[in-house]
């Protein structure tokens, strides 16, 4: 024992039986069996190493290093072949798995925000990082609120323009934000002025793109040097952000009773890109709001000096942008709380 | 309001193509809402001469004509029945492409080829008729294109003209726009009046009783006329606008509105008794038969022309029956007058009579040009008439109204301040002259030094809607294109902009929900009486006091909601009916409560800021992997608890809520910690609501009163040590009687335990093994110690005191 023709003999009887075992013989030995059988603590190798005090001194280094050169190729191989075999393992199961992938996902429950709150927050997101701070009116409110102090007397023709749903003698459902820029007027003699009001209006009216209550929202700027080029500055930079960089815009003269001058903005129709289709009736452009100068008489009625202080107004409606943007062609959908209507946002 | 383009012609050169006239005059303030096409585009189609006409060998009702289009002769078979040989007809050659897509080809009918077509007037879309083909004027020269006969084709444009502009109302004032801005010349229409009749003062008297309803009248009498059809130019014009011909005077009257903008009427001066005009109030139960055939019961507040007996015309509104010109009329009284605004918009309100007299009444006529339209539709009367115009007007002028036109300063720096562009005084001054505002030099009247470089503008009197600097300014932006003003940013002190703590909360709860599984809806905010009975409020509800609308559009939307319930449950039923069984929607909005008045600015309505929430059927619908709870009571405590927890709201729970659309057990209300009112209430909703509101599915429904919500107390968020020893479990089953609640339970457990740190719900069994009404629940009891970690032995008799305490209660048993 102990010659270094034991140690041959025992290097190829363990390199033949792990020949065995991964071969898949069915009477091939198990590897752990052959790690105990030849690296265990009373296995093959240690006894070897064991026996080495029978040898004369001057022999013991050097067998000792060939007995640990072929323990270390021993612990090699059986890593590599545990590894080894406990990757099968894993394959063999992973093979197993009869999951059907394609099956639905178990969804958690999902909510939805209604697309005009989409719309209301992006837009007073917006503003806010220009400096507007938020202002807010009553919706039941006087008739000199909503009417007299901007400048819409009774009985004049651009009534027509506001079929109001009264609730007393002289109360009235607000037909416009606009009331909010007459009550923080009335509030706040600070300016500058810079307010944002999105809000709830009504106005007798039912169609289909004419709803008896919509959202609006209402934007007030007021200092001693606001013009209207600053009214045209403020909005198309509002709108290429709701409508793209690429969208183009025009302002046209209108009337209304509070500002002056007044205008219309249109952009450039997001559906044709401005050729002329069913949406924009061929013309290319759409509405999407009036706006203008605050008219002295505003101030006036309001207590501030007209001669020192310009402003600019706008009012959009927000289920109108929504529409546009979502391509809602029913303004009815947006009040119906379906919820076929409402998982699409 | 429609225009026609011919008729622009008549008073300006409009070289421009019609697509370009659209563009300017929206750019100045009329958009154009529509467009249309009187065979103005089309191709192909000539006066064509037809030679001969035959009938056709194979078909009745088919002739067979050779057509002469100015080049050539063609077989052209025509199904009309009133085609004959030597008319001069619109011909459509081969190639030609009629409105409609319809393509003009080479065709066989019936064994005879044709080479165009004869064509009907509705075919080229220049009017509605098909009863035959439209025969030209014999003198219509053969061979050229239909858009070279005067007067045939045209182009009419649909403008929406803003209430403050009842100047171009009118075809006069839209083509001083177009002139203004084609920088060419205007032509006035004035007919040249020749007074070669008797005296008026013989013929009519008039008097104006009410000056403030009438602030000028202008009369004229045409003598000896023969009331018959319209010439053709003027059947013409008005058809183009769609307005039938009804006889020459009528016609007229209506010609002169829509070329002046100003509404005049023609009496029978014959049936005028007394020959007597008398403007004045109505006198009570005193009638009026208006043209439309309603007998009309007027009262004092009504304006009305008079006779000598009675009331002839509602003024401004529409004339009367029995004093109208027929063919039988000889003799005229033509009136023109300016009506108070406000006058003739009541009472045309209050009779429900709208016209296009009192449209533009309403919006002002010119008050400086009364008298020039009266002679120029008294001599178009006699021009097409015949007759007389008498010699001189009777009229009347009331102190109030305006003789001059009015004086406007303008000061140039101020253009530039509020423009944001400063146009040069001479342009300026242009662009006013193109509208007829004239300077009238520097303003010398003021000693200010403000004033010193101001602009005097004489207004022209169709204008008067101009009546300050600001107006004038507001024209000069409009004259130069709004389009050509820059875009420019106004530039503001840096402000930290925080969002009100309103609809921060609501904000909030809208994400937190959503992301909870629930989607927001947005209701009308209408409810019905109807709809709040079905609710079953008790007597005291604040939700009864709700507010009526006074004018509502319908049953359904009658009243304002004091609550979000309605409208939930509406919406949860429509799902219902479009199959749609399990839905979870919430919505902010607000409710509306009748209040005392206090404070000049209270409506006397009160308005909160409500959250509603409304769930149906089963809670777990989005997967198909079962099990499917239906919604109950827990889940929405549980999803209420969600809530709260990330609002940091730190709430008082009350068992069984007092709201009468809520289940009296599956319910609770929510306070603050010192409330009497409750800040929400939720639970299963009432089974006869559920009934009366049609749900068949489970529902559970909350509502909160945000404004006590954000009122309320917050848990502050400061961070809590936590042990890092593991924690000792104890489970313990406790068997109680049916009747006794989880609360009662953890009541039973003593206070302040020595290092139980939570006792927690894990089940509760019913059934086998049990005493009949009787429950298991099943707890763990979870000890943990700061700094170390508990030894059983410890643990277990801390537990045992805990079992010996809790068997003290007579309810609760351990298993």
């Amino acid at each position: 024992m102990n010659s270094a023709n034991d140690l041959e003999e025992l290097k190829t009887r363990l390199l033949a039986d792990l020949n065995l075992a991964v071969s898949g013989a069915s009477e091939s030995p198990r590897l752990e069996d052959l790690k105990t059988k030849y690296l265990g603590k009373k296995g093959e190798i240690y006894g070897l190493m064991r026996g080495m005090g029978a040898l004369p001194a001057d022999q013991r280094p050097a067998f000792g290093q060939k007995v640990n050169e072929l323990r270390d190729l021993a612990e090699e191989r059986f890593a590599a072949l545990e590894a080894k075999a406990e990757e099968q393992a894993i394959n063999a199961k992973l093979a197993q798995s009869t999951l059907d992938p394609t099956l639905p996902g178990i969804r958690a429950p999902m909510g939805h925000l209604h697309p005009l709150s989409q719309v209301r927050e992006d837009t007073i997101n917006f503003f806010r990082g220009l400096g507007f701070e938020l202002a807010e009116a009553q919706e039941v409110d006087h008739e000199w609120y909503n009417f007299e102090a901007l400048n819409i007397p009774p009985d004049h023709p651009s009534r027509d323009m506001h079929d109001t749903f009264y609730v007393d003698e002289g109360i009235v459902l607000r037909t416009h934000t606009s009331n909010t820029q007459v009550h923080y007027l009335l509030d706040h003699k600070e300016p500058p002025i810079r307010i944002l009001a999105p809000g709830f209006v009504y106005r007798v009216d039912n169609d289909a793109t004419h709803s008896p209550m919509f959202q609006q929202v209402e934007c007030l700027v007021v200092d001693e040097n606001i013009s209207f080029s600053h009214l045209k500055g403020t909005l198309f930079l509002w709108a290429k952000h709701v409508f793209g960089p690429d969208v183009n815009m025009r302002f046209r003269p209108s009337y209304f009773p509070f500002t002056e001058p007044s205008a219309e903005m249109d952009i450039s129709c997001i559906f044709c890109g401005g050729k002329g289709c069913r949406v924009c009736k061929q013309s290319g452009w759409i509405e999407v709001g009036g706006c203008g100068s605050v008219d002295p008489a505003v101030f006036e009625k309001v207590g501030w000096d007209p001669e020192r202080y310009t402003g600019f107004a706008f009012g959009f409606g927000i289920d109108r942008i929504a529409m546009l943007k979502y391509g809602i062609p029913n303004i009815a959908h947006l009040t119906r709380g379906d919820t076929r209507f409402l998982r699409q946002f | 309001m429609q225009i026609s383009l011919n008729w622009l012609k008549r008073y300006v050169d409009l070289k421009e193509t019609p697509q370009n006239i659209a563009s300017a005059l929206t750019a100045l303030g009329f958009e154009v809402e529509g467009m249309t096409f009187r065979g103005t585009e089309i191709q192909g189609v000539v006066v064509g001469e037809v030679r001969e006409c035959g009938k056709h060998p194979e078909a009745d009702r088919l002739s067979v004509c050779r057509v002469f289009d100015g080049n050539e002769e063609v077989p052209v078979v025509c199904g009309a029945p009133n085609v004959a040989a030597g008319q001069k007809v619109l011909f459509a050659r081969v190639g030609a492409e009629l409105p409609g897509g319809l393509k003009i080809k080479k065709a066989k009918l019936r064994g005879v080829e044709s080479f165009g077509m004869i064509c009907a007037e509705d075919e080229l879309g220049l009017g509605e008729s098909h009863d035959g083909i439209l025969v030209l004027d014999p003198s219509a020269p053969v061979g050229i294109s239909m858009q070279d006969i005067p007067g045939l084709c045209d182009v009419l444009y649909e403008i929406n003209v803003t209430p403050n502009r009842p100047d171009a109302l009118g075809h006069l004032g839209v083509a001083r726009e177009l002139a203004a801005r084609f920088e060419t010349p205007l032509r006035y229409p004035d007919e040249a009046l020749r007074e070669d009749g008797s005296d008026i003062q013989g013929l009519v008297s008039l008097a104006v009783e009410d000056e403030q309803g009438c602030t000028r009248y202008v009369g004229r009498v045409v003598e000896g006329v023969t009331v018959g059809p319209s010439p053709d130019w003027l059947v013409q014009s008005l058809k183009s606008l769609g307005k039938k011909s009804i006889n020459s005077v009528v016609d007229l009257t209506n010609f002169v509105l829509l070329e002046w903008s100003q509404p005049s009427h023609a009496f029978d001066l014959d049936l005028l008794a007394g020959k007597k005009i008398v403007v004045r109030r109505a006198r009570s139960a005193e009638t009026l038969k208006t043209l439309d055939g309603v007998e009309r019961k007027l009262d004092e507040r009504d304006l009305v022309i008079a006779d000598g007996e009675k009331p002839q015309v509602l003024a401004g509104v529409m004339g009367g029956e029995s004093s109208g010109v027929s063919e039988k009329t000889k003799n005229i009284f033509v009136e023109v007058a300016c009506f108070d605004p406000r006058t003739v918009r009541t009472q045309s309100r209050r009779h429900g009579l709208q016209s296009d007299s009192s449209y533009r009444f309403e919006r002002g006529v010119d008050p400086l040009a009364t008298a020039r339209v009266c002679d120029h539709l008294a001599a178009l009367i006699a021009k097409v008439c015949g007759g007389k115009v008498a010699e001189g007007r009777v009229e009347s002028i009331s102190k109030a109204h305006p003789k001059k036109p009015r004086v406007v300063s303008l000061r140039p720096a101020r253009v530039g301040k509020l423009l944001g562009v400063s146009p040069s005084t001479s342009e300026i001054e242009k662009l006013l002259a193109g509208i007829e505002i004239k300077s009238s030099g520097k303003d010398a009247s003021t000693g200010s030094a403000r004033d010193v470089d101001a602009l005097r503008f004489e207004i022209p009197g169709f204008r008067n809607d101009l009546e300050r600097e600001v107006d004038l300014i507001e024209e000069v932006a409009r004259l130069m294109d709004y389009n050509k003003i820059p875009a420019t940013l106004p530039s503001f002190p840096l402000t930290a902009v925080a969002l009100p703590p309103g609809e921060k909360l609501a904000s909030k709860i809208r994400h937190s929900l959503c992301d909870l599984g629930l989607s927001e809806t947005i209701s009308l905010r209408f409810t019905s009486r109807k709809a709040l009975e079905k609710l079953i409020l008790a007597e005291n509800d604040a939700r009864k006091n709700f507010v009526p609308i006074q004018n509502p559009l319908s049953e359904e939307w009658e009243v304002l909601p004091t609550t979000l319930m309605p409208a939930l449950l509406q919406a949860l039923e429509r799902n219902q009916n479009t199959q749609e069984p399990n839905v979870r929607l919430f919505e902010t909005g607000r409710a509306f409560f009748r209040s005392e008045r206090s404070g000049e600015r209270d409506s006397g309505v009160r308005e909160e800021p409500v959250l509603g929430i409304a769930l149906m059927g089963e809670w777990t619908d989005c997967s198909w992997d079962g099990p499917h709870h239906p919604v109950d009571f827990l889940r929405l405590k549980g999803l209420i608890e969600n809530l709260l927890d990330g609002l940091r709201a730190d709430l008082r729970w009350e068992y069984g809520s007092k709201a009468g659309f809520l289940h009296p057990v599956e319910s609770a209300e929510l306070y603050a910690m010192d409330s009497k009112e409750p800040i929400a209430v939720l639970g299963t909703l009432h089974p006869k609501v559920q009934v009366e509101y049609g749900l068949k599915n489970p529902v559970v429904v909350a509502e909160f009163h945000l404004d006590a919500l954000l009122k309320s107390p917050k848990k502050p968020l400061l961070f809590e040590a936590y042990e890092s020893h593991t924690g000792t479990v104890r489970d313990v089953n406790i068997v109680v009687a049916e009747k006794v609640r989880h609360a009662d339970v953890l009541a039973a457990v003593p206070k302040e335990v020595l290092h139980l740190r939570e006792v927690r719900l894990n089940s509760v069994y019913r059934g086998k093994g049990l005493p009949e009404n009787h429950k298991a629940l099943h707890y763990s009891f979870i000890y943990r110690h700061a700094e170390r970690t508990l030894t059983d032995d410890e643990v277990n008799a801390i537990q045992e005191k805990v079992k010996v305490e809790l068997l003290k209660n007579p309810n609760i048993s351990i298993k």
